[in-house]
C-alpha cells in the first residue's frame, strides 16, 4: 500500500537536514522546518512511516496535566490540533468529543481537582465534573468507578494513520523527502560535529541530524556518542468489533491505569498499563496483557462483556525516567538534535513547530526549554502526576 | 419437519427435533442443533444483515465462520457468527442493522450515493471545520456502528464466572480434519500426550460434508482410531484463537479460556476458500462452493432453487453434480478454464443428463439483482454479455492455506509480516519444523489431496512427538 508522501527517488549524497525516524514526530518536524524555509530535508525510516508507535497508539489528545511544563507543551498542541486539518488540507479525523480523566475515589478526585487552579493560571480550559455530571457524560460506565472527572470539552482523539498521512502529504508538497526502508546504520561525528549518516552502507553528508527514532532513539543517540538514560517498554491495546455509539469522549481512568475511546467507526479502542515496567525489544502481544485489558474494560463498561475483540496490538516506546520527552540539542555534539523519549508523541505532534523554530533560530523556545536532555543527567526530573501510566510513585 | 423445511432434505441420524425461535420478533421454527443461519436459509431468509458503510444487503456466504456476513445478534449478544452456532429452542435472533429492518432498509440506497462517499472521502470532507466534521461523524457513527452493546443481563452472565484453565501438553494439534487426526494419532503412538483442538462441533474438517466415498472411509478409520487412543484428548468447539509472546496458545470455548503451553504444535488448520472478484459479488445468493456443500450435505438445506456454479477448478463440477443429486436445478457451470481435469470429466455425464450447460473459458462480469441474486452476467470481449437467471451463484476458486496462527508465531518481534523461510521446506517435507517447535500439515501446509494430508499429518505428528 503506498503511503502518501513517501518518495521512490534514490537517496541523495547530501542533505541539509536528516531526520532519523519517519514517525509522526519526524515527519511533522520535517514539515515544520520546510514551512520555515529550510530546504534539503530528508526523513529516513528503517521500515515505513508509521510502522512504529505512531501507528500503534491510543490516539487520544488532551492538555490538562498537573505540571506547568506538560500543561504548556500540550496546550500549545491542543490549540493547534483544532486547526490542523485545515492547515494540512487533509482531514486528520480529529474528533473534539472531549476528554475525561476519571476519579474512582476521593483521593483521586482530590488530586485531579488540585490541578484546576494551575490550569486557570495558565489559561488552560478545563473543568471539574462531579460524580453526577461525569456519569451523565459517560452513561455506560460503572458508577462506582466514576466519582468525578477532570474534563476538557475541546480534547478528544484523532485517527493516527490520517494524521501521519496528512503531515506526510504536506511535508512532501513542501519539498521534504520521506524515505522508507532506509535504516540509519551509523552517524559520523568528527571533532564534535555531525558530518553525515550511513544508510544501507552508503555515506550521506549532512551537518544536522535529528533523532526522532521513537523506540530506537537510544541506539541512534549512541551512534553519535550520546547516552540516553531511557528504557524501551512495550504497550498494548485492544480493539473490539464495531458497536453502536455508547461512548462519546476520550476517557482515562487513574484507577485502571487505562485509556480508551470509541471511534466513529464504532470500534472500542482501549489500552491499559498492567505492569510498571515491561522492557521489551520486540513487538509482540501477550495473553496477560489481553486479560488485563479485557477484565478492566469490562469493569468500567460492564456491557462490554461478550463483545468480540477483533484486534490487539503492541507498540514500543523509549521512556525517560520522568516520562517526559527529550527536546533540543544534544550537548557535546554540534548538529545533533533530540526529538525523542516521547510516550505522548502522537498528541504532541504539533509541538514539532516549536522545535523547528528553535532549530532555525538557534535558541530554544521557552515552552520546550524545560524538556532539554540536561535535566535527565542532572536529576532535575519534571514532576508530572496526572498520567494514566504507572510511575515509580504508583508502583 | 416438512412444514418448516420446504426443501424436504433429510440427514442421516436421529429424528430432527423442530424447535421455535424468533427472527426480529417474528415466530420461526428450525431444526434443533443446525446452525441458526442454516435454519434461516431453509425458511427463505436471504438477507441476514447490512454492510458497514454502504448498508448493502448481506447473506450467507462461507458457512465456515470465516467471513462477517452472517453476524447477528443472538439472545442479546451482538456479533454472533450464526453459520456456526447451533439453534436452540427459544433463541432470539435479530438482524443488527437496517431501519425498519435489514430486508427493507430505508438507507439501503446509501451505496447508490457512493459517488459522494468514495473510498477515502473522509480525509477530504470537513477538513476546514472540526466542529462540523464532529457533527457529521456522529451521524455517520449511528449509520456505521454494527451491533448494540450486549443486554445488561447477558453481559453479566458472560462476565460472572472467571472461567480459566491452564493446561500443558506434549503436543497440541490444531484442527481435527484428516491431517490433524493423522498427526494426533502418530504423536500419541510415539508416546506423546496429545491435545487435539477443533473449533467446530465435529471432527473431520471439510470431509464431513464433502469428498469422495473412499476419502470419507479414510476419515472414519482415523476418527475411530483417535477415539480409541487414550493419550489423545479431543476438544471440539475449542478455538485456538491466538498465539502470544509468553509462548502460549489462547484456546477459547463456551467453557472459558484455556492458557495452553505445548511442547510442540502441529498446525492442521486447513484452508480458506477464495472468493472471486466480479461486480456485486457480495449480493446475498453469492456463496462459496464449500459453503453450498456444507449447507446441502451437512445440514440438509438447499442453497436455492436454481444455481449457477462459477468455477476455476474441478471442485465446482463436483458440487454441481451434488446439487443435481439433491434435486437442485443447476442452470450452468461457468468454468474459467478451457478444459477441466479428471474429476470434472467424471461428473460430465451426470451434468449433461441433468441439463446443465457447460461453459468453457467463461468469465463472470457481474451478479444481477438488488436485494438478492437474480442472475449472473457473463463477460464477452470485455463487455457485459449473456445473463443466466439464477437465485444462487456458487463460487469455486481454489483455496488459501489457513496460516494465521503460524504468522502470529513466526512474525512475532518483527514489524514485517512475512511467511517464515522454513515454510517452503516444511511444505515439501512435513517432518520438518517450520519454526522452532511448530509443524504444519494438510491443506495449511499446501497438501492438495486427502492422501497427502494424512501422510503429511503422520510425519508431522511423529516429528513433533520426538521433540
Amino acid at each position: 500500500v503506498p503511503i502518501p508522501g513517501v518518495t521512490d527517488r534514490p537517496l541523495r549524497d547530501r542533505y541539509d537536514v536528516v531526520i532519523v525516524g519517519g514517525g509522526i514526530q519526524g515527519i511533522a518536524l520535517g514539515y515544520e522546518l520546510a514551512k520555515l524555509g529550510v530546504t534539503g530535508i530528508a526523513v529516513l525510516d528503517a521500515a515505513w512511516p508509521g510502522a512504529g508507535a505512531s501507528g500503534r497508539n491510543g490516539e487520544m489528545i488532551r492538555s490538562a496535566f498537573s505540571s506547568v511544563e506538560w500543561c504548556r507543551l500540550f496546550d500549545h498542541c491542543l490549540t493547534r490540533w483544532h486547526g490542523l486539518s485545515a492547515e494540512l488540507d487533509f482531514n486528520t479525523l480529529f474528533t473534539p468529543a472531549g476528554y475525561a480523566v476519571l476519579a474512582a475515589d476521593e483521593q483521586e478526585a482530590q488530586s485531579l481537582r488540585d490541578q484546576l487552579p494551575r490550569h486557570r493560571e495558565l489559561g488552560l480550559r478545563s473543568e471539574w465534573l462531579d460524580a453526577a455530571g461525569a456519569r451523565a457524560m459517560i452513561p455506560a460506565a460503572a458508577p462506582e468507578l466514576v466519582q468525578g472527572a477532570l474534563w476538557q470539552d475541546h480534547g478528544g482523539f484523532a485517527h493516527h494513520d490520517a494524521v501521519l498521512w496528512g503531515y506526510a502529504r504536506a511535508a512532501a508538497r513542501a519539498g521534504v523527502e520521506i524515505h522508507a526502508d532506509a535504516a540509519v546504520e551509523a552517524i559520523a561525528v568528527s571533532a564534535g560535529r555531525v558530518e553525515g549518516v550511513t544508510v544501507r552502507g552508503r555515506r550521506i553528508a549532512t551537518p544536522l541530524v535529528v533523532n526522532a527514532a521513537g523506540a530506537f532513539a537510544r541506539e541512534v543517540a549512541a551512534m553519535a556518542g550520546v547516552a540516553l538514560p531511557t528504557q524501551r517498554l512495550l504497550l498494548e491495546i485492544l480493539v473490539t468489533e464495531s458497536l453502536q455509539p455508547f461512548l462519546r469522549p476520550a476517557v482515562a481512568s487513574l484507577a485502571l491505569m487505562g485509556y480508551c475511546h470509541q471511534t466513529s467507526r464504532g470500534e472500542f479502542v482501549g489500552g491499559t498499563e498492567w505492569k510498571a515496567e515491561h522492557p521489551s525489544d520486540e513487538i509482540g502481544v501477550t495473553l496477560e496483557g489481553l486479560r488485563d485489558m479485557a477484565s478492566k474494560w469490562v469493569r468500567l463498561f460492564p456491557q462490554l462483556a461478550g463483545v468480540r475483540v477483533v484486534r490487539h496490538w503492541s507498540g514500543l516506546v523509549d521512556q525517560t525516567p520522568d516520562l517526559a520527552p527529550v527536546l533540543g540539542p544534544a550537548p557535546g555534539v554540534e548538529g545533533f538534535v533530540l526529538d525523542c523519549g516521547w510516550i505522548y508523541g502522537f498528541m504532541g505532534a504539533p509541538a514539532a513547530e516549536l522545535l523547528a523554530r528553535s532549530i532555525v533560530d538557534g535558541r530554544l523556545d521557552p515552552i520546550i526549554e524545560p524538556f532539554a536532555v540536561d535535566r535527565l543527567y542532572e536529576g532535575r526530573l519534571i514532576e508530572e502526576g496526572a498520567l494514566a501510566v504507572p510511575t515509580e510513585a504508583t508502583t | 419437519v416438512s412444514a418448516i423445511d420446504p426443501h424436504g432434505l433429510r440427514l442421516p441420524g436421529g429424528t430432527p427435533r423442530v424447535v421455535p425461535f424468533t427472527l426480529d420478533g417474528r415466530e420461526m421454527a428450525g431444526v434443533e442443533g443446525e446452525p441458526i443461519a442454516a435454519a434461516l436459509h431453509a425458511q427463505g431468509v436471504r438477507v441476514l444483515g447490512r454492510s458497514f458503510k454502504y448498508r448493502r444487503p448481506r447473506g450467507l456466504h462461507c458457512v465456515a465462520d470465516a467471513c462477517p456476513n452472517c453476524s447477528m445478534r443472538v439472545n442479546g449478544l451482538p456479533g454472533v457468527a450464526t453459520c456456526s452456532i447451533p439453534l436452540s429452542a427459544g433463541d432470539r435472533v435479530e438482524r443488527q442493522k437496517g431501519a425498519p429492518s435489514a430486508e427493507h432498509d430505508v438507507l439501503g440506497g446509501m451505496d447508490r450515493l457512493s459517488a459522494f462517499t468514495p473510498v477515502g472521502f473522509q480525509y477530504r470532507r470537513f477538513r476546514r471545520s472540526p466542529r462540523l466534521f464532529h457533527q457529521w461523524e456522529r451521524v455517520l457513527a449511528r449509520l456505521a456502528g454494527a451491533g448494540r452493546l450486549p443486554d445488561p443481563d447477558v453481559a453479566r452472565a458472560v462476565a460472572a464466572p472467571a472461567r480459566f484453565e491452564a493446561l500443558h501438553t506434549d503436543v497440541a494439534v490444531i484442527g481435527a480434519g484428516a491431517a490433524g487426526l493423522s498427526a494426533a494419532l502418530a504423536a500419541a503412538r510415539a508416546g506423546a500426550r496429545v491435545l487435539l483442538l477443533e473449533r467446530r462441533d465435529h471432527t473431520g474438517g471439510w470431509l464431513r460434508a464433502g469428498g469422495m466415498p473412499a476419502e470419507r472411509m479414510v476419515l472414519a478409520d482415523l476418527e475411530r482410531d483417535v477415539a480409541a487412543e487414550p493419550r489423545i484428548e479431543r476438544r471440539t468447539e475449542s478455538t485456538a484463537a491466538g498465539w502470544y509472546a509468553e509462548d502460549v496458545l489462547a484456546v477459547t470455548s463456551a467453557r472459558g479460556l484455556v492458557e495452553l503451553r505445548a511442547g510442540a504444535v502441529v498446525l492442521a488448520t486447513g484452508a480458506h476458500e477464495r472468493p472471486l472478484a466480479f461486480a456485486d459479488n457480495d449480493r446475498p445468493g453469492v456463496m462459496l462452493a464449500g459453503g453450498v456443500e456444507r449447507l446441502l450435505r451437512g445440514h440438509g438445506v438447499r442453497p436455492g432453487h436454481r444455481v449457477v456454479v462459477v468455477t476455476a477448478e474441478d471442485y465446482g463440477h463436483v458440487v454441481a453434480a451434488d446439487l443435481l443429486a439433491h434435486g437442485v436445478t443447476v442452470a450452468a457451470v461457468a468454468d474459467a478454464r478451457g478444459v477441466g481435469g479428471d474429476a470434472a470429466a467424471a461428473v460430465a455425464g451426470a451434468l449433461h443428463d441433468g441439463g446443465v450447460e457447460l461453459l468453457a473459458d467463461a468469465r463472470v462480469r457481474a451478479a444481477s439483482g438488488r436485494a438478492t441474486v437474480r442472475g449472473v452476467v457473463l463477460e464477452r470481449d470485455g463487455r457485459p454479455g449473456r445473463e443466466i437467471a439464477c437465485d444462487t451463484i456458487a463460487v469455486a476458486n481454489g483455496r488459501r492455506p489457513a496460516r494465521e496462527l503460524l504468522l502470529q508465531r513466526a512474525a512475532s518481534g518483527g514489524l514485517q509480516l512475512a511467511l517464515p523461510a522454513g515454510l517452503h521446506a516444511a511444505a515439501a517435507d512435513p517432518a520438518r519444523a517450520v519454526v522452532d517447535g511448530w509443524w504444519v500439515a494438510g491443506a495449511a501446509g499446501g497438501a492438495a489431496t486427502v492422501e497427502e494430508a494424512v501422510r503429511g499429518g503422520g510425519a508431522a505428528g511423529a516429528a513433533a512427538a520426538a521433540r
